[in-house]
């Protein structure tokens, strides 16, 4: 950042601090839209959607004073969003979540892998080009039990760090990674009609 | 070394093991329990989230890499694993890409609003000092 923009910077953050109402809005124009998209892939409900962001802005103006500079004011509010989502989901009633065990991987009695296994060679890019593929995707994110879903969407959608998003979730990073683990073999497994039944053995 | 010697001597006996009809199939896995310290497929799979993370130590990430290089199915299955991260990374990526997102009006003015109201509430004094 050169010097000029950095002042600049400064000075917006202080007058942010001290509630100057301009600088508020800017934020806000600023910010909103990224905050609702990311509420939105938590909640999967625009309505509440909505209400984080504005839940997050008022209680993100609070502590403003918190707020030290060291991450960007954006990356701080996304924090701060994805904290009130996370409130609103515990807030809803919680259905009973169906097990995800039939998606994990099988081995047999000896300790092999159970195939088929699939892969494409087609790049991820290519591949969403496509509107049923990505389609498909959303849908099965959606389709994943809640607590596997949101650790998921955390981790490699939000891209927090596991470390992170354990905090968020309020469990210890090792049962983290576990969850995050089995939601991916789940969506992998759900992902496996889009890619190509060929088998292809010089992946990588 | 030990790993060159160890893939040579499967691809040897072996060949390809996916294509490999159950009774190599149970050869191979005779004797990559035999070797020692070696991973089993199911082990394989219990690292791979330590793996994409780079978190297995220098020891396993070898074990890791030697049971990748002798089993398709399990290259395989973390190609697909990481294209899986990948999309569903991406999927999302239009809505996400660098510039600011624009929020409806609606929901600036309303936020913008409540912060009025808000503000007045708290009586942020700080025209203390200037910029």
């Amino acid at each position: 950042m050169s010097g000029p923009d950095c002042r600049e910077e400064r000075i917006y953050l202080a007058n942010l601090r001290r509630g100057e109402p301009a600088a508020f809005e800017k934020a806000v124009r600023e910010n909103a839209g990224g905050m609702l998209a990311a509420a939105r892939r938590i909640t999967g409900n625009e309505e509440d959607a909505a209400d984080c962001v504005q839940e997050a802005f008022s209680a993100a103006f609070r502590k403003i004073a918190e707020f030290e500079g060291r991450s960007s004011l954006r990356t701080w509010l996304h924090r701060v969003v994805i904290n009130q989502a996370l409130m609103k989901l515990r807030k809803r009633r919680r259905r009973p979540e169906e097990s995800i065990d039939g998606l994990a991987p099988k081995f047999d009695e000896n300790g092999f892998l159970v195939g088929p296994v699939r892969i494409t060679d087609e790049t991820a890019e290519e591949m969403l080009s496509k509107k049923e593929v990505r389609d498909a995707v959303h849908r099965a994110i959606d389709e994943l039990p809640e607590t596997y879903r949101i650790i998921l969407v955390l981790r490699d959608i939000e891209e927090l760090s596991t470390a992170e998003a354990a905090e968020f979730l309020e469990i210890d990073e090792g049962a983290a990674r576990t969850r995050l683990h089995r939601a991916r073999t789940a969506l992998k497994k759900k992902l496996e009609p889009i890619f190509d039944a060929k088998y292809s053995d010089d992946v990588l | 070394m030990y790993y060159k010697t160890l893939r040579t001597m499967m691809a040897l006996m072996i060949g390809d093991l996916a294509k490999a009809g159950p009774i190599k199939r149970k050869i191979a896995s005779f004797a990559m329990a035999m070797l020692p310290g070696q991973l089993s497929c199911g082990e394989f799979e219990q690292f791979i989230c330590d793996y994409t993370e780079n978190r297995l130590d220098p020891a396993v990430r070898r074990r890791f890499d030697f049971h990748m290089s002798v089993c398709p199915m399990c290259r395989t299955h973390l190609a697909a694993y990481l294209k899986t991260i990948e999309l569903s990374n991406r999927a999302f990526a239009p809505e996400r890409a660098g510039e600011p997102v624009e929020a409806p009006q609606e929901l600036v003015n309303a936020v913008l609003a409540a912060i009025a109201l808000s503000g007045k509430g708290a009586a942020k004094p700080g025209s203390g000092e200037s910029p």
